[in-house]
């Protein structure tokens, strides 16, 4: 054994770190080598010399954040066991009822697809249909009926696609003047003057899927395409102005409107974040979170006195919520709270001075919390901190 | 740590009481700088919280523990360089300025301890971390290979080096055996 390995064996003798065989064997040798004895008692020595010094008591202050963010993971742990279970009924579902919903799409569009080219481009011909009356019981091809049979697909349409996030309905807001074919936004649509009729009349036949609804004769005609159109239909005023999906359900007529609050529960929430009230961003995030349908995360930044630590909260869909930040600002140590709608603008900033541990969190003033992400794409966890606000 | 992958936040808390101060004590040596040990200290059980859902006894929990506060402490120092601040080894002044003693230290022991400080702020910094990984986290030398990154035999004979030059170094400050007194409680049992 070489001179360096049985120090080895010596260092290992000194820290307990050798079966007792061969503990015992390193002790017999070292009794006997004058050297080895000496190197042993010396390890031992400068061991029991520097035990004296104690620990490091760690501070208290960052306890707490330690245990709220333990239980921010144990509740997402908590909801994530569920899902082994129920994953395979629930991706049977998703397939399920993505499957018909594709069918169902195919089925409806199978019709307009099938119609002159001047047809499928004359949505703003048949917002221009005469004012709503109800079509006489006519055989198919006639031209109340196509009136009719056109609008339909649309009307599940505009039931539907509040379903779809909020983000996901700005670009169909877009596409609404290729549709209309018209160069306008669909909003401003219904406050057009009626064009005359006639490109109705020549559509042709509508699917059979559409036909056979029951009670389409009796409703009465339902001119607006999107959705966006049906508040005129009731009350044509001139509202350029995107409406909340709450005013556009009222006024709607009763079957699209039971409709949609029927088949898509999302869509309050979603076309809230449309023109939500800024009000409206903190009573969701409060519904989120008492909800535990929050995820969030937490930095911490070292060296960086303008952000210690951040916490962002994104609520189901990926979204930014909330994102708090602590640090020294202006000179005091704040906590910074930022409430984003789900249009992802800021909404609300509310601010809690740290040095008065009873003050409680309140809006903060313009220009009290400088570096507040005005928007939620900034207010990402993994955006550079803020060191220096 | 099984408890709390279970979800029981009870147990980390028992976690964060067991092995905060000793994490916290082992980064301050190594950083020499306190307040960079605070961040630190609370981003390495952040760490833990992220890092616990796919926890797998592979190790013991203080090995992969002291991994996380080891590389957290590394990579820092390279940032810090990177920033031009002071480095891993930069003097102890942070390590020093902890002039509290402890109140249940006899008046000799808080004497001695700033020079022990000073000994082991003088370490070279890979000799440093061996040491303190052994002798206050209580690592085994295999498990600080694992830590570290580098064979066992460096690590032993680094332990080695680190034992010899404090012994000559509390010499040079007159630190015997019997300024050491009794043992502080959280070394006891390492």
């Amino acid at each position: 054994m070489s001179q360096d390995a049985f120090q080895d064996r010596l260092l290992d003798l000194a820290y307990g770190e050798l079966s007792p065989r061969e503990a015992r064997e390193v002790e017999a040798h070292a009794a006997s080598c004058p050297a080895c004895r000496a190197e042993l008692a010396r390890i031992r020595e400068t061991r029991r010399i520097m035990a004296a010094l104690p620990d490091e008591p760690a501070p208290e202050a960052g306890e707490r954040l330690l245990l709220a963010a333990a239980r921010e993971a144990a509740r997402a742990r908590r909801r994530a066991p569920l899902l082994p279970r129920w994953g395979w009924a629930l991706s049977f579902a998703a397939t399920l009822a993505v499957v018909g919903a594709v069918s169902y799409r195919i089925l409806e569009m199978r019709g307009p697809a099938e119609r002159a080219e001047t047809a499928l481009m004359g949505n703003g011909a048949y917002q221009a249909a005469p004012a709503p009356e109800a079509p006489p019981p006519a055989p198919a091809g006639g031209s109340p009926e196509a009136e009719h049979r056109r609008e339909a697909p649309s009307a599940d349409h505009r039931a539907e696609r509040p379903a779809v996030p909020p983000r996901a309905a700005a670009p169909a807001a877009k596409a609404a003047p290729h549709e209309l074919g018209q160069g306008e936004r669909g909003e401003a649509a219904f406050a057009r003057p009626p064009p005359p009729s006639g490109a109705i009349a020549a559509a042709p036949a509508a699917p059979p899927s559409e036909a056979k609804r029951p009670g389409a004769p009796a409703t009465p005609p339902e001119p607006a395409p999107r959705e966006d159109v049906a508040p005129a239909e009731a009350a044509p005023p001139p509202a350029p102005a995107p409406a909340p999906a709450q005013s556009k359900a009222a006024t709607a007529p009763p079957r699209a409107a039971a409709r949609l609050h029927a088949t898509a529960p999302a869509v309050d929430a979603g076309a809230d974040a449309q023109g939500a009230p800024q009000a409206d961003a903190l009573a969701s995030y409060g519904f989120l979170r008492s909800a535990g349908r929050l995820r969030g995360e937490i930095r911490t930044f070292t060296n960086c006195p303008g952000e210690a630590w951040r916490k962002v909260e994104t609520d189901p869909d990926g979204r930014v919520v909330a994102y708090v930040r602590e640090g020294t600002i202006g000179g005091r140590r704040l906590r910074v709270e930022a409430i984003y709608g789900a249009d992802g603008r800021l909404a609300r900033t509310r601010v809690r001075d740290l040095a008065d541990a009873a003050a409680p969190l309140r809006d903060a003033r313009p220009g009290e919390a400088p570096g507040t992400p005005e928007d939620a794409a900034a207010a990402t966890a993994d955006a550079p901190p803020r060191c220096g606000d | 740590m099984r408890r709390f992958q279970a979800g029981d936040v009870r147990a980390f808390e028992v976690l964060v009481r067991r092995h905060r101060t000793p994490v916290f004590s082992f980064l301050v040596r190594l950083t020499a700088d306190r307040a960079r040990a605070e961040d630190l200290c609370q981003e390495v059980f952040l760490k833990v919280v992220k890092a616990s859902a796919g926890w797998a006894e592979r190790a013991r929990f203080q090995t992969w523990l002291y991994a996380i506060a080891r590389n957290l402490a590394v990579d820092e120092s390279r940032r810090a360089a990177f920033r031009r601040a002071e480095p891993l080894d930069a003097p102890a002044a942070a390590a020093q300025a902890s002039d509290d003693p402890a109140p249940d230290r006899s008046a000799a022991a808080a004497l001695v301890r700033p020079k022990l400080e000073a000994a082991l702020a003088a370490l070279p910094p890979e000799q440093r971390e061996v040491f303190l990984l052994r002798e206050h986290a209580g690592l085994r030398f295999a498990e600080i290979a694992e830590v570290t990154g580098t064979p066992e035999n460096t690590v032993k004979s680094r332990m080695r080096y680190a034992l010899e030059a404090l012994r000559t170094r509390l010499e040079a400050l007159g630190v015997g055996p019997e300024d050491a007194g009794a043992p502080p409680v959280g070394s006891a049992a390492r």
